[in-house]
């Protein structure tokens, strides 16, 4: 099958998928592994005094118990993200003096069934001295209780962005909207647990299977914190279900098994439970936007003052304040901001840290910006459409600096908002919903644009803003002897078929079916290293970037050879159906097979190449690629209830060029599933001792079928210029602007009530908002 | 311990074992009968991934026992393709991209095809009625609307006549 | 708080190997109460295990035996004339949903169709959601205001009776729910309504059962606010809907312990469930 980049190309897995094969870490057989089980914090503040693991060494079956004094002798884990001044937590797998939220570990067991390792983990107990906890952003602020007393605060790092005259254009303007913006601590859950196997190998070496979006961030890990070399350890990451981010950084579970495998020379794996996953695995969000914009009497915006504060929870580990940093950087967003005081940070608090989940602060900001715009709008009697129309960064001023620094690439912003709106029905429908009032059901429309930094990132954007790994893809390739194609890449699946727009580009590159070319990932031993994986909406931007230069490489020895095999001018010859020929001259032709036959066993070997087909080529992408899009929603809410349904999205985007339409579809549909979670349902609470409470599926509420509507979809196409594909990444599209786009369509149908500033909207909320809670 | 030996029939074939009737099914598929298709999300009985079909209706494998299958029909993802629907809900979640991940996905087919089976729906081409049926079953990637177009398609490619009544039927 | 999960596995103090609850499944009552008799307090009975199986995995203690009652053909009647009806203790919500009394029964359908989701409905049955004492349960709620009589192996009693102060089922040690048994209810009108976390599937926040008698006496009752399930009649009632939901919640409001949400809270609890008894009250009496 041809299947060209705009067309959308099966995904063999998903055929794979729904014959059950499927090869998750867990279904990677191990029998003669132990397994592993942590007991972990039942307070979440405290000294820990002692350790009392003789019952958990007395069941039978239990190998090794293991405790932070064990692991004394290891390197702590380092964060990617290191900001200049940034505190750092210096914590290991297990805790060692002190407790710092409900769930941490502080002890391991290994024994030969699962049964035991459980059973013997329940039986650990820890004596502790009680500590008072930090629980919120206002308890860390005052510097009270400190989790970290070196720190002298329990700020982990601070970021802070000025440009112009703001104190004197906010004092000028005709309206000032200043209000606190929360988005709710959710978690990315996705359906796969984390899950580890570690295996020493007979030459001493370590193979480490893990659900993980970035192998050799995990293999860094591993290597930095146990001192093993590079070249000893090999990271595989096999089929991975869902990360969303939540699998983008390593945990100290891949390091713990590491050492125990060592320890005892046996091969051991561990599976993470759902109850663990609530809170051994990062959560999302978690941010307090407070945001003062003034407007002239016209919408214009005449400055933004902000503070954004992340709730870092209990250690920094991972991305550090990246979310909050983000969440500053993109503020606003596709707008022209004259003059920014911004200020961006994270504080420790008692509860499990936050981390990287998809949309990474942005839809955090997209919600303070946009419900901002909506606020303003509404105060100036100016149409919400017509307002963000008079602010958007017109396409002539493309690539345009913001004033945080980042370059708005290309784009056509009012294109796609008319464009989007009218598809939409906006006006229509706007007059109609107060017409549809029945009982207490009232509908609310909505809409909210969205900016999406996608091709995550330049080297030396990286180095400038303190992430600690370079943001180049490396692809290689090999031609085999039989014609066949083989990319060799560091972008990791985990469902977002990033493996099948690979073998696209590549086949429509070298003009070949797209089943002739297999893409190898997930394996540190075959791919070249990249200091992020997938993550940042790189995959198809970067990673597909680096695939195209490779493969262009390939096809320019291809056609050399073909040349040779043709007896003809190398500039006569084109790549053209899955073989070379002479420029208009079908009959002058031969296939890969044949070429491939030739390079392999040459008579003569053409000058400037070497026998065999292979190739290598990094791609550093010059600058960030910016997304955006619009979504306009229609929603019902129940008055009296306070409950909300989605009843209808158009989703208007534009993310450059669309390797495979298909999947940039699922992609959007997905991540806007994702918030509807995270606007309506999804929230992780703590009771007053911050021991978390959401710790089960029954109490955290996922969408199902019947909460999602259809989505409708319009595409807007504008290249970026700084990609040789003109890709721009989608992946975190979906999230981004969705929750500030219900937020105003519940909104506008609460018309005259409160003001809907706190995610998710629950009914609580929206009832309060609506002043009927008694 | 109850020493007893269990009869039932997995994916068309007869099954005798011996392991505990109060082992959980989905723990006798993946580690006793090597059937890792079935994944498992949550062991709670919530999310669905794990969802076998027990005589041709779904149950969450981390609920059952395994004394409580005896004499049954199982099917799991493993033996979907020996029905006659199963390849061609196969090839529908492939053309629809009805998957991302793949991890809920064989909870989704078996889900689908006891959907297609159920002759108490009127309209299995009712993409309401899919969409509540769908509740059975957690998915955090698709946002469900291809898997709903993917059963949805195939419900209308079974023109609703004899012959289709015949294809549901035989097993 | 633990957040190690059980298994369905114990190992003893003093021994060496894992034990998991013995496991058996007769075929008849005669049967079953044979097996039953012999160590009540050990052994739980299983029927879907769709509540069962989740609270054993959540920490409670773990039985010595599990009795399946599935496979007793005698708990699987399902009989129903002109407004009685009889639900055996071993009917599956699919079963039931699926057959001609479904409708006989008013709220019925409404009722079971909350329950969970398709794949829960084909476990879980009459018997175990009964004995469950599950506060937010559906099935229970409506056969309160239907006034349904329990059955079991060796007596009948009002369902209301079945529950304690704490939620849990007054079953003597060794009796056996066999169904249970409503009469008169072609006569009735019945609404159920829920609240639920999402738009559909999950459990109850809120849940109202409402049944209307010939004469316009009100039977209502109402789960997710206190530990058991409340269920009072309203006679000769002339109050407009909304006051005699306000009425009724506070004649009721200090009758028992309130239960916990995580999720929602009891004050929006409190005013969701007059919410939907407005509302079901409305639509009985139109």
């Amino acid at each position: 099958m041809t299947a060209k980049i705009g067309q959308s190309a099966l995904r063999p897995d998903i055929a794979r998928f729904a014959r059950g094969e499927g090869n998750y870490v867990s279904d990677i057989p191990a029998p003669d592994a132990l397994w592993i089980a942590l007991a972990r914090s039942s307070v979440a503040h405290a000294e820990l005094i002692s350790i009392n693991v003789d019952a958990a060494r007395r069941v039978p079956g239990v190998r090794g118990v293991f405790t932070g004094r064990d692991l004394a002798g290891t390197t702590p884990q380092s964060s990617l993200w290191d900001l200049p001044g940034q505190n750092h937590t210096h914590l290991r797998a297990l805790a060692e003096d002190r407790l710092r939220y409900a769930g941490q570990p502080y002890a391991a067991v290994a024994a030969e069934t699962r049964e035991a390792a459980v059973q013997a983990a329940a039986l650990i107990t820890s004596d502790n001295r009680p500590l008072e906890t930090v629980g919120s952003i206002d308890e860390s602020l005052t510097g009270d209780t400190l989790l970290y007393p070196e720190w002298k605060s329990n700020a982990v790092a601070k970021q802070h962005w000025e440009f112009g005259d703001v104190t004197g254009a906010l004092t000028q303007s005709h309206l000032v909207v200043a209000e606190r913006f929360m988005s709710g601590r959710v978690h990315p859950m996705s359906l796969e647990p984390r899950s580890v196997l570690v295996r020493p190998e007979p030459d001493g070496s370590l193979t480490i299977w893990t659900s993980t979006q970035s192998i050799h961030q995990v293999r860094a890990s591993v290597a930095e914190c146990l001192g093993l070399p590079e070249h000893r350890l090999r990271v595989i990451a096999p089929d991975v279900g869902g990360s969303f981010g939540m699998k983008a950084c390593a945990y100290g579970e891949e390091t713990l098994l590491a050492f125990i495998a060592l320890k005892l020379n046996r091969p051991v794996r561990w599976i993470e439970t759902r109850r663990e996953a609530f809170i051994g695995s990062t959560h999302g969000r978690d941010h307090r936007f407070d945001l003062e914009t003034g407007f002239d009497a016209d919408g214009r915006i005449t400055a933004m003052r902000g503070e954004v504060i992340l709730d870092k929870g209990a250690d920094a580990f991972g991305v550090s304040i990246g979310t909050a940093w983000i969440s500053g950087a993109v503020i606003t967003s596709v707008y022209h901001v004259p003059a920014i005081d911004i200020s961006a940070s994270g504080l420790v608090t008692n509860k499990t840290p936050t981390g990287a989940y998809r949309g990474f602060g942005q839809p955090e900001a997209a919600f303070a910006i946009e419900r901002t715009l909506d606020i303003a709008a509404n105060r100036l009697g100016i149409d919400a459409a017509e307002i963000r129309r008079r602010n958007f960064v017109p396409s002539y001023a493309l690539p345009y600096t913001t004033p945080t620094g980042l370059v708005l690439d290309s784009g056509d912003y009012t294109g796609l908002l008319d464009l989007t709106l009218s598809r939409f029905g906006y006006t229509d429908r706007t007059r109609a919903a107060k017409s549809r009032a029945m009982g207490d059901i009232r509908t609310g429309v909505g809409f909210a644009c969205y900016s999406e930094v996608t091709n995550f990132g330049p080297s030396a954007l990286c180095k400038a803003i303190g992430v600690a790994n370079a943001g180049f893809d490396v692809a290689t390739i090999r031609m085999e002897p039989s014609g066949h194609v083989r990319l060799f890449t560091s972008q990791t699946p985990m469902g977002q078929g990033i493996e099948t727009v690979l073998a696209q580009i590549c086949a429509d590159e070298l003009t070949v079916p797209v089943e002739d070319v297999a893409v190898v990932h997930g394996d540190t031993l075959s791919a070249s290293y990249t200091g992020y994986a997938s993550g940042g909406s790189r995959g198809a931007g970067v990673g597909g970037a680096s695939a195209a230069l490779v493969s262009r490489k390939l096809a320019d020895q291809i056609r050399r050879w073909g040349a040779l095999v043709l007896k003809a001018d190398p500039a006569e010859v084109e790549l053209i159906q899955g073989g070379v020929q002479v420029v208009d001259d079908p009959v002058r032709r031969c296939s890969m097979a044949a070429i491939a036959g030739e390079a392999y066993f040459p008579s003569t070997v053409p000058e400037g190449l070497e026998p065999g087909l292979e190739a290598r080529a990094v791609f550093e992408p010059s600058s960030l690629a910016i997304s955006y899009g619009v979504v306009a929603v229609e929603i019902e809410v129940d008055l009296a209830l306070g409950t909300v349904r989605v009843k209808d999205v158009v989703f208007g985007h534009d993310c450059g060029v669309q390797i495979n339409p298909k999947i940039v579809e699922g992609q959007i549909i997905g991540g806007v599933a994702q918030a509807i979670g995270a606007s309506l349902f999804e929230t992780i609470e703590f009771d007053d001792a911050m021991l978390p409470v959401t710790t089960s599926l029954h109490d955290y509420f996922l969408p199902l079928a019947a909460d999602i509507p259809t989505i409708n979809l319009v595409h807007q196409t504008t290249p970026t210029p700084f990609s040789p594909l003109g890709v721009k990444g989608v992946g975190e599209s979906g999230v981004i602007g969705t929750p500030a786009a219900i937020a105003n369509a519940v909104q506008h149908a609460l018309e005259g009530s409160g003001l809907l500033l706190t995610l998710p909207l629950t009914p609580e909320r929206v009832l309060k908002a609506n002043d009927t809670l008694r | 311990m109850t020493a007893r030996v269990q009869h039932f029939e997995l994916n068309g074939q007869r099954i005798e074992c011996d392991a505990h009737p109060s082992k959980l099914v989905v723990d006798y598929l993946r580690e006793d009968a090597g059937l890792t298709g079935t994944n498992i999300g949550c062991g709670e009985g919530v999310c669905g991934t794990c969802s076998i079909l027990v005589d041709n209706c779904s149950a969450r494998s981390c609920l059952l026992l395994l004394g409580q299958i005896e004499e049954t029909s199982v099917l799991t993802i493993e033996g979907l393709a020996g029905h006659t629907l199963g390849p061609v809900i196969q090839d529908a979640f492939s053309r629809h991209f009805a998957a991302q991940c793949g991890y809920c996905t064989p909870a989704m087919l078996l889900i689908a095809l006891e959907y297609l089976l159920d002759g108490t729906i009127e309209n299995h081409a009712d993409k309401t009625v899919i969409r509540d049926r769908l509740a059975s079953v957690m998915c955090r990637c698709t946002g469900y609307q291809p898997i709903i177009d993917a059963i949805h398609d195939v419900a209308k490619s079974l023109a609703l006549g004899p012959a289709s009544q015949k294809l549901r039927t035989t097993p | 708080m633990s957040f190690v999960p059980q298994l369905l596995a114990e190992f003893p103090e003093d021994g060496t190997t894992m034990k998991r609850p013995d496991f058996s499944a007769p075929t008849s009552l005669l049967e079953l109460k044979h097996e039953y008799s012999k160590s009540p307090e050990g052994t739980m009975l299983i029927a879907g295990g769709q509540s069962l199986l989740p609270a054993l995995f959540k920490g409670r203690s773990m039985p010595d035996k599990l009795i399946d009652i599935g496979r007793v053909a005698e708990l699987r009647r399902l009989e129903f004339g002109s407004g009685n009806v009889f639900l055996g203790a071993g009917l599956t919500f699919t079963q039931i949903l699926a057959s001609k009394g479904a409708t006989v029964l008013p709220g019925l359908v409404a009722a079971l169709g909350y329950v969970g989701n398709c794949t829960i409905r084909n476990r879980a049955t009459v018997g175990g959601s009964l004995a469950w004492a599950d506060p937010r349960a559906e099935l229970s709620l409506l056969l309160l205001v239907l006034d349904a009589v329990v059955v079991t192996e060796r007596r009948e009693f009002a369902l209301a009776d079945l529950y304690g102060e704490a939620g849990q089922n007054n079953l003597a040690p060794g009796e056996i729910i066999v169904g249970v048994r409503v009469n008169g209810c072609d006569a009735k009108k019945c609404e159920f309504l829920e609240l639920m976390p999402r738009a559909s599937a999950g459990r109850a926040v809120i849940g109202v059962a409402v049944c209307c008698d010939q004469l316009g006496s009100l039977r209502i009752a109402v789960s997710g606010l206190w530990k058991p399930q409340i269920c009072a009649s309203v006679v000769g009632c002339d109050l407009g809907a909304e006051s005699l939901a306000e009425s009724w919640l506070t004649d009721h409001c200090e009758a028992a312990a309130k239960l916990a949400d995580i999720a929602f809270g009891w004050a929006y609890r409190r005013r969701a469930a007059a919410v939907l008894m407005t509302r079901a009250i409305e639509s009985v009496r139109r």
